[in-house]
């Protein structure tokens, strides 16, 4: 994919209109991640313009959050990458207004290919959903 | 999702129901996605723009993920089947840019008495794949 050439000249910390992450994006998540170990985490408290069902967080919001701290915990390490593959499991529904834990690791990195797991619970520690992902790196630093 | 702990799903009055990020055309923030049924399958589709990128004018994976599985869980509604997703796998084939169309189908796989599986693709307006996701629903009920 010749275009991730062109991405990846860019500064990757500057992508202010990111839906997950941008500050300047009106209808983004606004996610604000930091390291934690080998983690990288997030919060987020989802308002009702976020629900599918009825006072249900979206799913496709739910894998919208796990793939941008799975991205952000793959950029931690210098790695600036793609995802290509992902898979979900949905545990249990997040509700509006729950507060929402994330945080992902990389588990391995072999050529080109980063593979990284991630999660999101409740304050509880109820588990929400988790994620496993492949990620191609277009950038390294 | 094994079992369904959130609001009873069978309560949704899902003609006057317009809030849904993906589908619901009084959120103001969201997709305003129009699902259709096709025979067997369902369509829908999307223009992204600047607000539903990720990396600078590269449409974010996870809007394309919600994308896929707002018209996969389609399938089972226009049957009249409550489901939530249980478990999705996707695969990212090529980017896709700000602006330009993007055109999905769903259609049902495999059916047993409490689970669904659907399948989805993504492709543009030169059938370039972008993207296709696969989904195991669980039955909540029938409405």
């Amino acid at each position: 994919m010749s275009i991730w050439k062109d991405i990846a000249l860019q500064n990757p910390k500057d992508v202010p209109m990111c839906f997950a992450c941008g500050r300047d994006n009106t209808i983004g998540l606004k996610l604000d991640f930091h390291q934690e170990g080998e983690s990288v985490k997030a919060e987020f408290i989802p308002g009702e313009q976020y629900q599918g069902w009825p006072g249900v967080v979206h799913g496709g919001l739910i894998c919208t959050m796990l793939d941008e701290v799975i991205g952000y915990a793959a950029g931690y390490q210098g790695l600036y990458a793609v995802t290509v593959k992902m898979e979900v499991q949905y545990r249990k529904p997040a509700m509006i207004g729950q507060r929402l834990l994330l945080s992902a690791m990389v588990k391995s990195v072999n050529g080109r290919t980063v593979k990284c797991d991630g999660e999101i619970r409740l304050e509880d520690d109820t588990l929400i959903a988790e994620a496993y992902s492949e990620l191609r790196i277009i950038r390294t630093d | 999702m094994k079992e369904w702990n959130g609001p009873p799903l069978r309560d949704v009055d899902l003609d006057n129901y317009t809030m849904c990020f993906a589908c619901g055309r009084d959120n103001p923030i969201g997709l305003k996605l129009k699902l259709q049924r096709d025979g067997e399958a369902v369509r829908t589709e999307f223009t992204p723009e600047e607000q539903h990128q990720g990396w600078p004018g590269v449409v974010h994976g996870g809007i394309i993920t919600a994308i896929l599985d707002e018209a996969m869980s389609y399938v089972p509604l226009f049957q009249g089947l409550n489901c939530v997703t249980a478990k999705m796998e996707i695969r990212l084939h090529n980017a896709a840019h700000v602006g330009q169309q993007l055109f999905v189908s769903s259609r049902i796989t495999r059916k047993t008495r409490k689970l669904i599986e659907a399948r989805a693709e993504m492709v543009l307006e030169d059938s370039t794949p972008v993207a296709e996701g696969k989904s195991i629903m669980y039955i909540v009920e029938e409405a």
